[in-house]
């Protein structure tokens, strides 16, 4: 039970760290929204712009971490005990849809705001 | 062209109402180069940025090639101002992590022109602006004049109708500032309107008229010469 909570810990300042990296970016990059938003991209191009580099970004992560988990917890959790779970692909399906959803979510909302935001006050910051 | 009558642009925050624009009016025959002058929050960019379709205004009728667009959503506002209108900013709004040939090949993308096409376009218009040794370079890496004009390739590569130039000189030297007003004067020789704000008196001399503007209307219009290609 209490490595259950500190598993939802983790994940959950996992997810704290994905969203904020994201409000960084989408704020760091308001001024090229804007330019582009001037010179002719649709809100939904902004929209698939954004999420398109941050999908990405977490397939990659995914890609990355799938092989070396599967390696870790097949050393640490098979090897060093007796009593263990069976590893199984949902397990890894899950961990990977538990990572893609909040980015998603994350991504989409903060991309649609950014798209809607007037590319006037978006250029004129210098 | 254009043709804008009793435009109001109000600004509002919590607390204060600014009238930007009050009761403008204003037309612009196809052709024509327009300066407009006034002093800061006189509303000149307020007004660029409702001709150039950017922003929304609150009252008034603008009628652009004979289209009433004061009640255009975002989305018409958008494919109008892809297909008709090229940007030139005082700061040149390039995009920093883009070389000068992906920055001058965006329109040509949102107007979704074959990779094919673009490619000879953008390269085309690259060596008209002088900068085609500069294509790989990164907006960082050009002198001041070299951004302007990959700014200006890119407000051209599309061959819009119109071009709105918000102090187009106001970050450059003046043999730079004089290079870029010679480029708008030849776009504009060759059939493109240009309206451009400026702090010059110089640079306005450039233009066929002179509107002056203060508080959000027009003061006075000075007539410098005929357009060669104007027609009402």
């Amino acid at each position: 039970m209490p490595l259950t909570i500190f598993a939802i810990i983790a994940v959950f300042t996992s997810c704290l760290g994905l969203f904020g990296l994201l409000t960084y970016i989408a704020e760091t990059k308001t001024k090229e929204i804007g330019i582009r938003r001037t010179l002719g991209a649709t809100i939904m191009d902004v929209i698939s712009m954004l999420s398109k580099e941050f999908l990405v970004l977490a397939a990659a992560a995914i890609v990355i971490a799938l092989p070396l988990s599967y390696y870790l917890l097949t050393a640490i959790i098979v090897e060093a005990y007796a009593y263990h779970i069976s590893l199984n692909r949902r397990i890894f399906g899950l961990a990977a849809l538990v990572t893609l959803l909040p980015t998603i979510l994350t991504v989409s909302g903060k991309a649609f705001k950014a798209a809607r935001a007037n590319p006037v006050k978006a250029i004129k910051t210098e | 062209m254009i043709k804008i009558t009793d435009l109001v642009k109000i600004y509002r925050t919590d607390e204060v109402e600014t009238v930007a624009l009050n009761k403008f009016s204003l037309n612009v025959s196809e052709g024509e180069f327009v300066a407009i002058m006034g002093p800061s929050g006189c509303g000149k960019s307020t007004l660029l940025n409702i001709i150039g379709l950017l922003d929304e205004m609150d009252e008034g009728s603008f009628l652009f090639n004979g289209t009433e667009i004061a009640k255009f959503n975002e989305n018409k506002r958008s494919s109008l101002r892809k297909a008709n209108i090229g940007f030139v900013f005082q700061s040149f709004n390039l995009i920093d992590e883009l070389t000068v040939f992906e920055n001058v090949e965006l329109p040509l993308v949102y107007n979704k022109v074959k990779a094919s096409e673009r490619k000879s376009r953008v390269e085309e218009v690259l060596d008209r602006m002088q900068i085609m040794h500069r294509r790989k370079h990164f907006p960082q890496q050009l002198s001041g004049g070299q951004q302007q004009r990959a700014a200006i390739a890119r407000a051209v590569v599309n061959k819009p109708k119109l071009i709105l130039a918000d102090e187009p000189t106001g970050n450059l030297d003046s043999r730079n500032g004089a290079e870029v007003m010679d480029l708008l004067t030849q776009l504009n020789n060759q059939g493109t309107t240009v309206i451009m704000v400026t702090h010059s008196e110089h640079d306005a001399r450039y233009a066929h008229r002179i509107v002056r503007m203060l508080d959000g209307q027009t003061v006075t219009e000075d007539f410098l010469k005929e357009a060669a290609y104007a027609s009402l």
